[in-house]
């Protein structure tokens, strides 16, 4: 089960992804994301890997259409609190991913 | 002797399976002790294959799913076959970024997926019968 919880905060839209990301999972929440993004018309997207226990490479897909929709409607979009075997998988389509150790 | 082991099934290509499939893999798996880190390859590789068969290999209908593992001299060999479309040009299909699939949001990545987290990857496929994919992976 894949869900995404949305938390808008001025121009700030914070999707904190939970469960398992694949091809079937992917497809639920993708359409939600993007139609809160329309809505709130935010500045920054952060997408919140830490609640994710699996990712294969419709993960990528879910990345790279997001960013694409964000600079179309004017936002940055970043990724955090992705693991290891995310990262392994984000860099093949040479998304760089910082590990974050300060907060 | 002890150490061998297999398995076979067959599913229905919904992408529910998905899940299934890699959970499947990854009991199987677990008694000959993997690291997490094999784990999850397996289970990413798999998921993988079987997304393939899903979206790809039967594309207007559902089908059927085969997966066999075995695991002998702490080798894994786990081939997930299909009775689909087939693939005209393996080697195309197997380059990254490149997807049959321009509509939806598949990133091109599946075959280089497997191929960056198992050791050895073969793909067999003839137009119109089907496509038979097997990968192998030192767990020992």
């Amino acid at each position: 089960m894949t869900t995404a919880e949305i938390i808008h905060d001025k121009s700030k839209l914070t999707v904190l992804l939970y469960g398992e990301i694949d091809h079937h999972g992917a497809q639920s929440i993708r359409t939600e994301i993007d139609s809160r993004i329309l809505k709130y018309m935010p500045k920054l997207v952060i997408m919140d890997f830490s609640g994710v226990t699996f990712m294969d490479s419709s993960g990528i897909g879910l990345v790279l259409a997001r960013s694409r929709f964000c600079t179309d409607c004017g936002a940055s979009l970043y990724v955090e609190n992705v693991d290891r075997q995310m990262s392994k998988i984000l860099s093949l389509a040479g998304i760089k991913t910082i590990q974050n150790t300060t907060n | 002797m002890q150490n061998e082991n297999y398995f076979k099934i067959s599913f229905p290509s919904r992408s529910v399976n998905e899940a299934f499939a890699r959970m499947t893999i990854a009991s199987f798996c677990m008694q000959f002790d993997p690291t997490i880190e094999q784990l999850n390859d397996i289970k990413t590789a798999v998921s993988e294959a079987v997304t393939n068969c899903v979206v790809h290999a039967y594309p207007d209908n559902v089908g059927t799913v085969y997966i066999t593992a075995k695991l002998k001299n702490n080798i894994l060999t786990v081939t997930v076959k299909d009775k689909g479309v087939g693939i005209s040009d393996i080697q195309q299909a197997m380059q990254p970024m490149f997807t049959t699939d321009a509509k939806t949001e598949r990133a091109g990545l599946g075959f280089a997926v497997m191929q960056t987290f198992m050791d050895k990857i073969k793909v067999y496929s003839t137009v119109g019968k089907g496509t038979r994919v097997v990968m192998t992976k030192n767990i020992g």
